[in-house]
């Protein structure tokens, strides 16, 4: 062992840290592709159009996040004219419900930002419009996690 | 000088997560030891009877939270032998690759969270700041960091994605390169011969007999592991020998083993042989299927019976029984966990006549896991 070992350690101060200043930096992976990817188990998204409200993915969630709610306009369409409301209280995004979408309108997306002071805006119909975007913040009325603003502070 | 009784836990950095252990010291040694536990009882096993069997996927890899892979692993292994199935070879080593860079990602926490329990407090920012790039790679490959739901019976959920496998190399020879640095830092350090070597010995005798299993096992000197007894996956077709002491490769053997010392030393050489098996696994990775067809989810009925599976982990050994009388749900999903043994029993016997101030190290090098006890 040599005495000048523990002198091994400053080179360490030159180095950039692990940590990034979330949510103000963006997230690489070792070979810099930006993360979450598209595989990332987020959100869902909901095609109105093409679902055809079979209550399938209800009835495979075990832990009953999702719900189903009545759309008058879909009525006269194919199929029924409910569509599935997800609780993301409970969900725990496993992706079940997708797996077993008959028609595939159902979707994880990569979107997985959502804070509120308020319970109930954890519940929401999955539409198209909650889908992937550049900063992946789910575009709702009420909720918006707004990343620039964050940006402005670091 | 008068005894009086301690509580380590539940919110203690000395104890891996919601459990409490309830000592009674005498000056600062320990006359008795009593594990705690109540604070994350979930019912996991009542609530996948209730429940269909693709259901019971997501629910359990939440029973061990560091290294989530090897429940969905033995529980996809006792649905194939009620089944009857046999899984394509693609997936039998796409299996390995994440077992085995899961056991990774668990070694370096336990690791890591040891040495901040002697008070070396770099090597938890560096070892976690690591498993976080293996997370990246469980990122890509299953979409989820942390419960990845992969693992299904019948084989893997999604197949390898292009380009995966060139990040998986650059990861490991990154994280290569970083163990080095942590046996600079840890494993050649002074602080951790002196304070580790002999402490918290089970006896070798008894080992067998209190169901000490996986590393714990091995540092007794036994070479006892699941992946050579019992290969699974494609475990068949890798080439590894078993760590166990005294074999401690370029590591100095200072204790008569069975000690946190070799327990330490056993996993960090683990490490090295889980890196070299992700290398094998995905050179010899055939083509093919990665799953088979599935019956109907909802109606999905297995064969009346029983399995029992069990598998590897980093904790050591992972024990699945499941019974089906024919219908959509399992009758009983009993899980033997490694975490119930050596929290419980095996800790509660060790720490007697113990340091206080080695209490966590025990139960650090013992790498209990409070959620596998309690289910």
């Amino acid at each position: 062992m040599s005495i000048l070992k523990p002198l091994k350690a400053w080179k360490h101060l030159a180095k950039k840290p692990h940590t990034i200043r979330y949510p103000a930096q963006e997230h690489h992976d070792m070979e810099g592709k930006k993360l979450p990817t598209d595989k990332l188990r987020g959100f869902h998204s909901n095609d109105l159009e093409r679902c055809i409200g079979c209550r399938m993915c209800g009835q495979i969630c075990m832990n009953d996040a999702i719900t189903y709610e009545e759309i008058p306009e879909l009525e006269g369409k194919k199929g029924k004219n409910i569509r599935p409301v997800v609780d993301y209280g409970r969900c725990c995004f496993c992706g079940l419900c997708t797996d077993i979408c008959p028609t595939k309108s159902l979707h994880l997306t990569p979107n997985f930002k959502l804070v509120s002071t308020d319970k109930h805006d954890y519940k929401f119909m999955p539409t198209q419009l909650v889908t992937k975007n550049e900063d992946y913040t789910v575009e709702l009325d009420k909720v918006i996690f707004d990343a620039d603003e964050y940006k402005e502070k670091f | 000088m008068k005894e009086y009784e301690l509580f380590i836990g539940p919110q203690h950095p000395g104890v891996t997560g919601n459990m409490m252990y309830h000592l009674w010291v005498d000056g600062d040694i320990v006359t008795k030891a009593e594990c705690n536990v109540g604070y994350l009882h979930r019912g996991f096993e009542k609530l996948m009877e209730s429940r269909g069997w693709m259901q019971n996927v997501p629910l359990v890899c939440r029973i061990c939270v560091p290294e989530p892979d090897v429940n969905e692993m033995a529980y996809a292994m006792a649905v194939e032998q009620l089944m009857d199935w046999e899984v394509p070879d693609r997936a039998s080593y796409i299996r390995v690759i994440v077992l085995e860079l899961a056991r990774i990602a668990a070694y370096l926490m336990s690791i890591g969270s040891y040495a901040g329990s002697l008070g070396i407090y770099t090597l938890p920012q560096w070892t976690l700041g690591d498993r976080d790039y293996i997370l990246d790679i469980f990122e890509q490959l299953t979409g989820a960091r942390v419960y990845h739901i992969y693992i299904w019976p019948g084989g893997v959920r999604w197949d390898m994605p292009e380009g995966l496998p060139d990040l998986i190399e650059k990861t490991l020879s990154y994280i290569e390169k970083r163990l080095k640095l942590y046996d600079d830092v840890f494993f050649r350090n002074r602080v951790f011969f002196d304070r580790a070597a002999g402490i918290g010995k089970i006896p070798k005798n008894r080992a067998i007999e209190w169901g000490v299993t996986g590393p714990n096992l091995r540092a007794c000197g036994y070479g006892y592991d699941i992946r050579k007894l019992e290969p699974y996956a494609a475990y068949g077709d890798m080439d590894f020998e078993v760590v166990k002491y005294p074999e401690l490769g370029d590591f100095e053997v200072i204790s008569d083993g069975c000690d946190a010392y070799t327990r330490i030393v056993v996993r960090r050489l683990e490490i090295d042989q889980s890196i070299s098996m992700v290398r094998q696994a995905l050179k010899k990775m055939p083509e093919g299927e990665h799953i088979l067809k599935h019956p109907n989810w909802l109606k999905w009925k297995a064969p009346a019976g029983y399995a029992f599976s069990r598998v590897e982990s980093s904790k050591g050994e992972y024990g699945y029984f499941v019974v089906s009388d024919g219908s959509s749900k399992p009758v009983r999903i009993h899980v033997r966990g490694p975490s119930y043994t050596h929290g419980i029993n095996v800790a509660e016997t060790i720490l007697k006549g113990a340091n206080i101030a080695d209490v966590s190290q025990i139960l650090f090098s013992l790498d209990v896991c409070p959620p596998d006890i309690e289910r």
